[in-house]
């Protein structure tokens, strides 16, 4: 852990009073603020196209909120120069590998845009592709993977710059159920090993519920906070245990007015 | 996914063009050239004199090929055609690039590639020669202009078409500009450059034959319009057979190791 960040322990993540236009006009995110402790797993949960994943890239500094601040240990977000970024790992819903590039040459390709010394991207590369166990497949070009290898792949790519935070949109969205149960389970296994900050956005309330320490649930579009749920379930959790059945329950409860047509 | 199949340890396995493969093709295209020759001879002992047989044209390829003005004619328009290819594919694809990355461009250029798409291409020469003369830099003016548009449309679609998902990615990681141009982009346009340079190439040869026959005194489109008010059909197909040779031999030795190096990986 570096010095800033012991200084900023508390909140690793802060978005103020954030409110994102598209380019169209149309509100996307209304007025969300929202705070990501330090070394959490942090799920937002909302509806399909509620402005959740938008609310993620302006995270990422993909976009520009319309209002509002957003800063990453300490340092905003906002109109900050690249340089002064801090970095951040990103995975997105579909891998977005470069197909011409080797998995080890992706990873190395971020790496080396990272600033990681090229005396370390061999020692880097091998961890997180072992930590996903797909070290076996470095040599391997993304279209010869399968669908949940790829995304393992992005996963690796996101850990090895050894990122503050760590950003999620919906990345078992693509996968089938079995694919994406055992990925779940691993994912919170790199995370505790990691120790980093966890942000994953998910439509799936089961999943939110099976993977975070805290659930952000929002509205439809445009997205608004309706609640933070502390997520009290000891780990390791069962995806089917009774628990968390019950505790999915209540959840679709209380949002189904606010989610429903 | 915790346990990967055997198959899975291997490398990559990039299966090797075998000579079965190669076999495979050759079988199709020897029986197609056969057949055209048989049908081709057909006619000629059928018709009133006027289509040359096989070996009135043979003859006419061997007399071509021993006189040494040929050889002068074929490096000229070989030279032309090497021009108008490469300024063509050097214009063509900065144009459609630009078209790609911005809308207000496309909008201003769009209208000007439809209609050059659509004049027919003895207009380009035709109209040259009425308002600019003769000389030979004229006609290829004419003939780099009749070529652009081709290759615009292919560049064009190929930027507008990039995944976007890629742009992102290249954004969240701070890529450097020349790794986005080089390794993001460049690789997604590659294929596209290549097909285009092919396009190119093939609308290149076919217009300065034909830029040679209305407007030059020498090249092999000029030999063939001679041969035609010669009334020697045995010739023009002779100099139109030398030519397909030629094209064929860039093609094999040119391209296809092209599309073979910017497409392995989706193999």
């Amino acid at each position: 852990m570096s010095p800033e960040d012991v200084s900023t322990a508390v909140s690793q993540i802060s978005v103020r009073d954030v409110e994102i236009t598209y380019p169209n006009g149309a509100v996307a995110v209304e007025d969300i603020s929202l705070d990501v402790r330090h070394g959490e797993f942090l799920a937002i949960l909302g509806p399909s196209g509620c402005g959740k994943s938008t609310l993620l890239q302006a995270v990422a500094g993909l976009l520009t909120p319309s209002r509002g601040e957003i800063s990453i240990g300490g340092k905003p977000v906002t109109g900050a120069k690249n340089a002064h970024l801090p970095s951040i790992g990103y995975v997105f819903q579909e891998h977005r590998l470069l197909p011409w590039r080797t998995v080890e040459q992706n990873v190395e390709l971020v790496l080396s845009a990272g600033g990681v010394p090229k005396a370390e991207w061999a020692e880097r590369t091998t961890r997180y592709l072992s930590m996903l166990q797909i070290e076996h497949l470095r040599k391997r070009w993304p279209m010869q993977l399968s669908g949940g290898q790829r995304q393992r792949a992005s996963i690796s790519r996101a850990l090895a710059l050894e990122p503050s935070v760590v950003l999620m949109d919906e990345p078992f969205g693509t996968l089938d159920e079995v694919t994406a149960r055992a990925m779940r389970s691993e994912l919170l296994d790199v995370w505790q090993r990691t120790n980093r900050t966890f942000v994953f956005v998910t439509h799936s309330i089961r999943e939110a519920l099976f993977l975070a320490d805290r659930v952000a649930v929002f509205t439809r579009g445009p997205a608004r906070l309706i609640e933070t749920i502390d997520i009290d379930l000891p780990r390791p959790r069962d995806y089917d245990s009774r628990e968390l059945a019950a505790l999915e329950g209540q959840v679709v409860a209380r949002v189904l007015d606010v989610w429903g047509e | 996914m915790s346990s990967p199949a055997v198959a899975d340890l291997a490398g990559p396995a990039i299966p090797p063009r075998t000579p079965a493969k190669f076999r495979a093709g050759l079988v199709p295209t020897v029986v197609a050239l056969a057949l055209i020759a048989v049908v081709w001879e057909a006619i000629a002992r059928t018709s009133d004199g006027w289509v040359p047989g096989l070996a009135a044209i043979a003859e006419s390829l061997v007399r071509i090929l021993t006189t040494g003005s040929t050889y002068g004619d074929l490096v000229l328009t070989l030279r032309r055609l090497l021009i108008a290819f490469v300024a063509a594919t050097v214009a063509g694809l900065a144009i459609g690039a630009m078209m790609g990355f911005s809308k207000s461009f496309e909008a201003f250029m769009r209208p000007l590639v439809v209609i050059g798409l659509a004049i027919p291409d003895p207009m380009y020469f035709i109209l040259a020669l009425l308002l600019l003369g003769t000389a030979e830099h004229v006609g290829m003016l004419a003939l780099i202009l009749a070529v652009i548009p081709f290759v615009v449309h292919g560049a064009d679609t190929g930027v507008r078409n990039r995944d976007r998902g890629l742009d992102e990615m290249s954004r969240v990681y701070r890529l450097p500009r020349r790794t986005y141009w080089v390794d993001v982009l460049g690789r997604q346009i590659a294929p596209i450059a290549v097909a285009s340079m092919r396009t190119s190439l093939a609308f290149s040869w076919k217009i300065v034959v034909l830029m040679e026959a209305l407007t030059q005194p020498h090249g092999i489109g000029a030999q063939i319009y001679y041969a035609f008010r010669l009334l020697r059909p045995d010739d023009m197909i002779a100099y139109a057979l030398i030519f397909v040779m030629i094209m064929k031999i860039i093609e094999v030795a040119v391209f296809a190791p092209l599309d073979r190096k910017t497409g392995d990986w989706s193999r």
